[in-house]
């Protein structure tokens, strides 16, 4: 079982139904981390497909030796200088792209986890301000609506690796030349490669409107927390794993028009694009604060 | 949120990249080693561009889209490959001025 659920479950079983606001307080930090948690899935999915997206495929050692072999025999001994060849044979240039990468995903996933800290001293307090509410409730939108954002983008320029776009180029060379026996087996590559980046992005949306959907329900406990009882915050919670268990087996296009409604719903609503406005620095202003 | 216009620019891009490849697949093997990290430099800045419109969109110009689309006619009617690692850095270049 997941620490959040664990976290819910023992809430659930531990608190009495009349709770105080301690453990309302409890209760909204479970529900702030199944927002982060879920977030995170979806962000770890976009962050492989962005990798795929940047990798280009490296040619064997004998492919390379040919190459190199060639372009000496072509041009003479000074054609190929060092530093082209350590980067055609080395993989120092894919680790630095991987890096890239990687640091703008934790910049992304920072203001999720300084959301999420910034209600960790909360159960430890007596009340829950009404600017901590009203800060809260903000940076969770703002989250929410990025989270929709990201998904709007990689759907409607989907990441296909470009090692895809190499196989594909390959492929139109061989069947250019009739080798259609190489030809079917480029194609068949092609052909798998295409159907294994669809099933990945369909996933990624799916865990995309899971972690929307926990981070509209958070948004709007916070918006009536005064009169949210602790069964209900619970409830939500709960109903955002449901939510999410409903989710598997979704196809890629109704995943897909599922999220262009949402992005819809949101973009005509006057509340949401009050908070496209917001920045996301307020979120840091947010954590350090009021805390 | 990017816009239509950032959205036909990284299209362009990556048509632009299909067409490099088409060259280094079609290339003999002392080309394809003069061709590829060209390739591979527009294919990191092609990356790092698809990060930032991810994050919150690029800034580009009418201008940026017909330069773009220029672009890609010279890599279609590449006559050498000398014209094509040329291009590449050009498209590497452009891709780069907007991250």
């Amino acid at each position: 079982m997941r620490p959040v659920m664990k976290a819910i479950c023992l809430l659930a079983l531990a608190l009495p139904l009349a709770a105080c606001t301690p453990e309302k307080a409890e209760a909204l930090v479970a529900a702030v981390k199944a927002f982060e948690a879920k977030s995170n899935e979806a962000l770890d999915a976009y962050e492989a497909l962005f990798q795929d997206y940047g990798e280009i495929r490296n040619e064997s050692q004998d492919v390379l030796f040919q190459q190199a072999y060639a372009a000496v025999a072509q041009r003479g001994a000074g054609s190929p200088s060092f530093s082209d060849a350590v980067q055609m044979v080395g993989t120092l240039k894919s680790t630095r792209q991987n890096t890239t990468i990687e640091n703008e995903f934790r910049e992304i996933r920072t203001a999720y986890m300084l959301l999420g800290s910034a209600y960790d001293s909360l159960p430890q307090g007596s009340a829950l301000g009404a600017r901590h509410v009203s800060c809260g409730r903000s940076a969770v939108a703002k989250l929410t609506l990025q989270l929709v954002n990201f998904a709007s983008d990689v759907d409607q320029d989907p990441l296909y690796p470009t090692a895809l776009r190499e196989t594909f180029a390959e492929f139109k060379k061989v069947a250019a030349k009739g080798d259609q026996s190489l030809a079917q087996r480029q194609f068949d590559r092609f052909y798998t490669g295409v159907a294994g980046y669809e099933a990945r992005h369909a996933e990624a949306l799916r865990l995309t409107l899971a972690a929307v959907e926990q981070g509209r329900k958070l948004d709007g406990l916070l918006a009536r927390y005064d009169d949210v009882t602790l069964s209900g915050l619970l409830g939500a919670i709960q109903y955002g794993f449901t939510f999410a268990g409903t989710l598997k087996g979704v196809d890629p296009a109704t995943a897909s028009s599922r999220l262009q409604a949402t992005k819809a719903e949101l973009d005509a609503s006057p509340y949401w694009q009050r908070v496209e406005a917001v920045p996301l620095a307020s979120i840091a202003e947010c954590a350090t604060t009021e805390r | 949120m990017a816009d239509i216009q950032d959205r036909e620019y990284v299209r362009l891009a990556e048509a632009a990249l299909d067409a490099l490849f088409d060259q280094y697949a079609a290339a003999g093997p002392a080309d394809k080693w003069q061709l590829k990290p060209a390739i591979t430099k527009a294919t990191e800045e092609l990356l790092s561009a698809r990060l930032a419109l991810f994050k919150e969109g690029v800034l580009t110009t009418p201008a940026d889209l017909d330069a773009i689309r220029q672009l890609k006619q010279d890599i279609d009617r590449a006559a050498d490959i000398q014209t094509s690692i040329l291009a590449a850095v050009k498209l590497a270049a452009m891709l780069g001025a907007f991250v």
